[in-house]
């Protein structure tokens, strides 16, 4: 679905990402594991289309993808990252992120989607999480916790059904609990759709469960494919 | 009493003149995050527009809409300045000012009267209220057209680059062209406020426009104070910011304090908002 061929990233003299080659299929779980500036949240910029390889290609369905601006990419790649501020605006309320998020897709118009999007978002997918987020509807996101935030911004990822979900250390701002609930979420939520998803995570042992590969990168190469 | 009645009548019309900036100044400053220097020039802009087109014999309404028009290209060009070359917001709005002073000069001249050319208030001369009903109307009327459009889809996404603009990009939706309208409708809204304040005041001074940014972050800053839906509070943002003036005037101030004391204003309320804030974290302390 989306291979990287020789992607390279320089910064002046600094290599950040080095003759990256990989490919990334459907239903693809791949955990991406590595230290401090080992490249791997460069790799997802390199993907998602926040940086433009420096040389290389990223190839989605053979099509060269690699001067695709962001806001383009963002039609069928996703990101959440790790500070739950990126993924929603903290003054407008749960429904009015979620009917932002089918933007995206354009399925309905705006003002559609804002009456009765989000009903449809309660019974198909906030019901069945059994989190109450449902009750949560008219508060205003940046008013949940961590990990109620993280959850919806993950759901308003996945809403117009992207090929990758990039999460850049989804849990890297939650207390262990929450953690645990997040990962089980996100195990529950992508183990059925037809998407692959690249999760950075520092915490490796309980969320390697989730996985079906395991990258590791070092100083901006990447180890074990 | 009566003779009362002209200075508040006045004060409510200069008010309503400067609801617009207000507005104008809220949707580029608060909403986007873009503190728009070229707002100031584009309020020239717009005088010189109209009052050229009014001694060309153009309808009033038109030359308001000649106006709006050249504002909303200056808009565009601070946007364009930031959003293609990468200027600094600050400096794209200080060097579209700039080069506004000249062709505002160029096309209006420095000082200029309207004389018998008619306007949007020649046909209410005979009723003493009808020009601040027109006015009350029109800055209504612009009030109303702004919180709808912030409920449509394209107002949402604005109101969200001003406050993240990752998500907006995420959605799929190009920040630059939300960031650089919003600056045309800022910018064509000031330019309506010079137009209008021209067809008011019956004449045209290249220099008229000097300090009416700060003048109209004063009134915005007011409204926020009192913000229940910030395009209506921003008529009597203005206002107030208006009665301050004539009272000021009222006490024999010297109008060339006036900047002064605006500058004073806008510390005064600063002062006031962070005291309200210590308050706030105070008693969720408590």
């Amino acid at each position: 679905m989306i291979n990287l061929e020789n992607v390279n990233v320089e910064f002046g003299e600094f290599k950040a990402l080095h003759n990256i080659n990989c490919s990334i299929n459907a239903k693809d779980f791949i955990l991406i594991l590595g230290h401090n500036g080992a490249g791997k949240s460069t790799l997802l910029d390199v993907i998602s289309g926040r940086l433009t390889p420096s040389s290389g290609k990223i190839l989605r369905n053979n099509v060269d993808i690699s001067l695709l601006s962001e806001a383009k990419r963002a039609r069928f790649i996703s990101r959440v990252f790790q500070n739950t501020n990126m993924g929603s605006v903290a003054t407008m309320t749960v429904a009015e992120n979620l009917a932002m998020a089918t933007l995206k897709c354009k399925t309905a118009g705006f003002n559609f989607a804002i009456k009765n999007f989000p009903q449809q978002i309660v019974e198909e997918t906030l019901k069945p999480l059994g989190l109450r987020l449902e009750e949560l509807l008219n508060t205003p996101i940046g008013k949940l916790s961590g990990g109620q935030r993280q959850i919806i911004t993950i759901i308003m990822a996945t809403l117009c059904e992207p090929d990758i979900l990039l999460l850049d250390e989804p849990t890297a701002a939650l207390d262990p609990v929450s953690t645990e609930n997040l990962l089980q979420f996100v195990h529950n939520f992508t183990k059925n759709r037809n998407m692959a998803t690249m999760m950075i995570t520092h915490a490796e042992q309980q969320a390697k469960f989730l996985a079906n590969r395991t990258w590791v990168l070092q100083k901006g190469k990447l180890e074990s494919n | 009493m009566l003779s009362f009645l002209p200075v508040v009548v006045g004060i409510l019309e200069r008010g309503f003149i400067g609801a617009f900036i207000v507005m104008a100044i809220y949707l580029a400053s608060r909403v986007m995050k873009f503190d728009d220097f070229s707002i100031e020039g584009t309020f020239g802009l717009g005088g010189a527009v109209v009052a050229w087109s009014l001694l060309h014999n153009t309808n009033p309404w038109l030359a308001l809409l000649l106006g709006c028009i050249a504002g909303g290209i200056s808009g565009c060009i601070t946007g364009l300045l930031h959003t293609k070359l990468g200027l600094n917001k600050l400096i794209a709005g200080i060097v579209v000012t700039t080069m506004l002073f000249s062709v505002s000069i160029n096309i209006g001249g420095a000082n200029v009267a309207l004389g018998n050319a008619p306007t949007v208030f020649s046909a209410l001369h005979n009723s003493s209220f009808a020009s601040l009903i027109l006015l009350a109307s029109m800055a209504l009327a612009v009030a109303f057209i702004f919180i709808w459009y912030m409920k449509t889809e394209s107002g949402f996404i604005l109101k969200s680059t001003g406050i993240n603009e990752q998500f907006v990009t995420s959605l799929g939706k190009s920040v630059p062209l939300y960031i650089t309208l919003s600056l045309i409708m800022a910018n064509a809204l000031s330019a309506l406020a010079g137009g209008i304040f021209v067809q008011y005041s019956g004449f045209f001074s290249a220099f008229g426009n000097v300090g009416i940014l700060i003048a109209a972050l004063a009134g915005c800053m007011i409204a926020e104070l009192i913000a229940i839906n910030m395009f209506i509070m921003a008529l009597f943002g203005s206002i107030i910011y208006q009665l301050i003036i004539a009272i000021t005037i009222e006490l024999q101030v010297e109008p060339s304090w006036q900047k002064l004391i605006t500058g004073l204003l806008i510390v005064v309320i600063l002062v006031v908002k962070k005291l309200e804030n210590k308050k706030i974290k105070g008693s969720v302390a408590a």
